[in-house]
């Protein structure tokens, strides 16, 4: 596997300014399959509270206060449209039980850990977070490598609730039994690298490991191979700070960082938004388009996906928005290269699977990370992310 | 993001072929005429054999295009670059008494009816052109010096150029320094090129060592075109393998297959391997993909 270096724009710059967008006028909560609806229409519901329960134990919370309208069908990043609970804001903030914030967090017992974030049923981005620190054995990985460039949500929240962080790791690894933590961040965060290397002594376990500023190391599945770990976990550093909130303050995560940036864009910035929010509201009160015509991509450039209406829910699954100045593609037939086998993180050829489309094994399309790395060293320009997918054109969100 | 890497990976192709033209041109042309053995026009002879097939690759790529599109426009010269650099790769492998009529019609003819085969066209023109030369008897590749006098080049000599080939593909310096320049182009295969090289040169080398016939290495090795073939002809885009392994399995095989032809055929070993060994690229590459 090559290592890509993705070429960036100059001119895009992250304001060091932390925004807020935390007063929907409406959220939408998924109602998925198989979970139960635990309000009516005009029932009120209070910041917090829990709104939808599965027999899993996957819980999905209110992140505002207000009444409930009904349900609406409602379109998600995932690509599907999905019937929605919408709660309509009344800007209280109003909370059923406030419970104090914990001093310290390092005095929590194993069990009393495990059932506090069972509680909240803390999943990221779709995966349960305590199945997998029970999983961890002995080592596991901090994953603070943005996933995409120009996002700035993992740097982020480094810069501001480093001690947090790093408080939060030291409880994991004394819950999981003294493991040896690998703290990843990009070779390129001189300032960041400075602030660990001062407090990182007061953390013998963790261990700090500099990643060079190439695409896609973000990726757990990158990530593992490169520290030649494979039965590692992999905990983002995003998963870590919810854990902190959860343990600290006892409240489910119902808001989230959001990366949105790009050349059309003004500003460009880490925005908090309500889960359940609407990205068409955020942007109309907190953004402006600076050139008629743009391409906005949810989650990046690479491996993201351009979409061409901004009336999405946000959910655990987006984790920035990038909007560039439109651009004309033109696709040209294969050339026979191989960079794109070449580049792939995973070992996968995505020419084999261009020029054998429907005659691959599925298990082929699984491997996929859909990183989209094969799409950005294509010097034709042939869409082969979508056919890793396992489909020629892969259109969502068309309005 | 990007692009142009392939227009890229062209033009350097024309920028590194643009050396060993001139000094084509030099021994093939000027050196002659200077000795008075041919007259002013056909000093002009190795840029003629080029216009020639250049032009006949552009015309029946047009052509092509046209035919597919039925309007003219800008995007069908672009279309035709491949069949230029093809055609301009052809000549230079040509044996200096080649008749320019003859490679104006095979790359036309070529350009224009095989633009969608899978294997290395630039090898297929030249067998075509080689074949009506020996219909004609116009496969020496001697000049008219060359064959007026008897050679004793040494290991300099040869690798200054000035040994027996084609028209513009005898200076081993030249085709070195070309090499050097195409790798720093992402496009240009040079596992294939490194792996037929080495494979070839090993072969080559050792069993005149080992008879220590150590004098005919350098005409064995810096001859018949072998090295301009595999640094320029063999990466072709479209008709070598892709996979990395793939690659290096068909650098070797057209290292072993050159070496074997050569006992045949000298001249064509080279070329007869690439063309071999593109017609099974893809059983090769598919043999390397993770299934």
């Amino acid at each position: 596997m090559q290592e890509v270096t993705i070429k960036k724009d100059n001119k895009i710059k992250l304001d060091t300014i932390f925004h807020s967008s935390l007063n929907p006028k409406f959220i939408f909560l998924p109602i998925k399959k198989g979970y139960d609806l635990l309000v009516e229409d005009n029932d009120y519901v209070y910041k917090n509270d829990k709104v939808l329960v599965s027999p899993l134990g996957s819980n999905i919370y209110s992140s505002i206060s207000g009444r409930v309208l009904g349900i609406k069908e409602m379109t998600y990043f995932n690509g599907s449209t999905t019937t929605s609970l919408v709660i309509e804001n009344d800007f209280k903030e109003n909370i059923r039980k406030r419970c104090g914030a914990r001093k310290y967090i390092n005095n929590y017992t194993k069990e009393e850990f495990f059932d506090t974030l069972k509680k909240v049923s803390l999943h990221y981005k779709g995966n349960d977070t305590v199945s997998k620190i029970k999983k961890i054995e002995s080592s596991f990985i901090v994953n603070c490598v943005e996933l995409e460039p120009y996002f700035g949500n993992k740097y982020f929240i480094l810069k501001k609730h480093i001690e947090e962080v790093l408080e939060t790791i030291d409880l994991i690894d004394k819950i999981t039994g003294n493991n040896k933590v690998l703290f990843v961040i990009k070779n390129n965060e001189s300032e960041l690298i400075n602030e660990l290397m001062n407090i990182l002594g007061t953390y013998p376990n963790i261990e700090l490991k500099l990643i060079n500023d190439a695409y896609p190391n973000g990726r757990d599945e990158v990530l593992k191979k490169y520290f030649k770990l494979d039965l590692a976990q992999v905990i983002d550093v995003e998963e870590i700070y919810n854990i902190y909130e959860i343990l600290k303050r006892g409240k489910p995560v119902t808001e989230k960082f959001i990366t949105i940036t790009g050349n059309a864009v003004n500003p460009s910035c880490i925005i908090k938004v309500k889960m359940g929010s609407l990205l068409s509201e955020i942007f109309t009160s907190h953004f402006d388009f600076t050139s008629k015509n743009v391409d906005v991509y949810i989650n990046g450039l690479l491996g993201g996906e351009l979409v061409h209406t901004l009336k999405y829910v946000v959910d655990s699954n987006i984790d920035g928005i990038l909007i560039m100045e439109h651009t004309e593609i033109e696709k040209e037939a294969c050339i026979n290269c191989g960079i794109c086998s070449k580049c792939c993180p995973m070992g996968l050829n995505p020419k084999y699977v261009f020029d054998h489309e429907g005659r691959v094994k599925p298990i082929y399309y699984e491997k996929c990370l859909q990183c989209g790395l094969c799409n950005y060293v294509c010097p034709s320009n042939i869409d082969l992310k979508s056919c890793m997918k396992g489909c020629r054109k892969n259109e969502k969100g068309i309005e | 993001m990007k692009k142009g890497l392939s227009n890229r990976l062209y033009l350097m192709y024309i920028i590194a072929l643009c050396p060993l033209v001139i000094y084509g041109l030099f021994k093939n042309g000027i050196l002659l005429y200077k000795k008075d053995l041919v007259n002013f026009i056909m000093m002009f002879k190795p840029i003629l054999i080029l216009l020639m097939s250049v032009s006949g690759a552009f015309i029946g790529g047009f052509l092509r295009e046209y035919k597919r599109q039925g309007k003219i426009s800008f995007k069908m010269i672009n279309r035709t670059k491949t069949n230029v650099i093809e055609a301009i790769l052809v000549a230079c492998i040509l044996p200096i008494k080649s008749s320019p009529l003859v490679v104006f019609g095979i790359s036309f003819l070529v350009s224009l009816f095989l633009s969608k085969v899978k294997f290395n066209r630039i090898a297929l023109m030249y067998l075509f052109i080689e074949g009506i030369n020996v219909l004609f008897k116009l496969n020496v590749f001697e000049n008219v010096y060359e064959a007026s006098t008897v050679l004793n080049y040494d290991a300099l000599d040869l690798f200054w150029g000035l040994g027996v080939g084609g028209i513009n593909s005898t200076s081993i310096l030249f085709i070195l320094l070309g090499l050097v320049f195409l790798c720093f182009n992402k496009l240009y295969k040079k596992e294939i090129v490194f792996s037929s090289i080495i494979s070839f040169l090993i072969l080559g080398i050792v069993p005149f060592m080992i008879r220590e016939e150590y004098l005919n290495i350098c005409p064995f090795i810096f001859g018949f075109n072998i090295l301009f073939i595999l640094v320029f002809i063999l990466p072709n885009l479209y008709s070598s393998s892709y996979t990395l392994k793939g690659q290096i399995a068909s650098g070797i095989s057209v290292g072993i297959l050159t070496y074997l032809l050569s006992f045949v055929t000298p001249y064509t070993a080279c070329i007869l391997a690439v063309l071999i060994v593109s017609v099974l690229s893809g059983i090769i590459d598919r043999i390397f993909v993770i299934k």
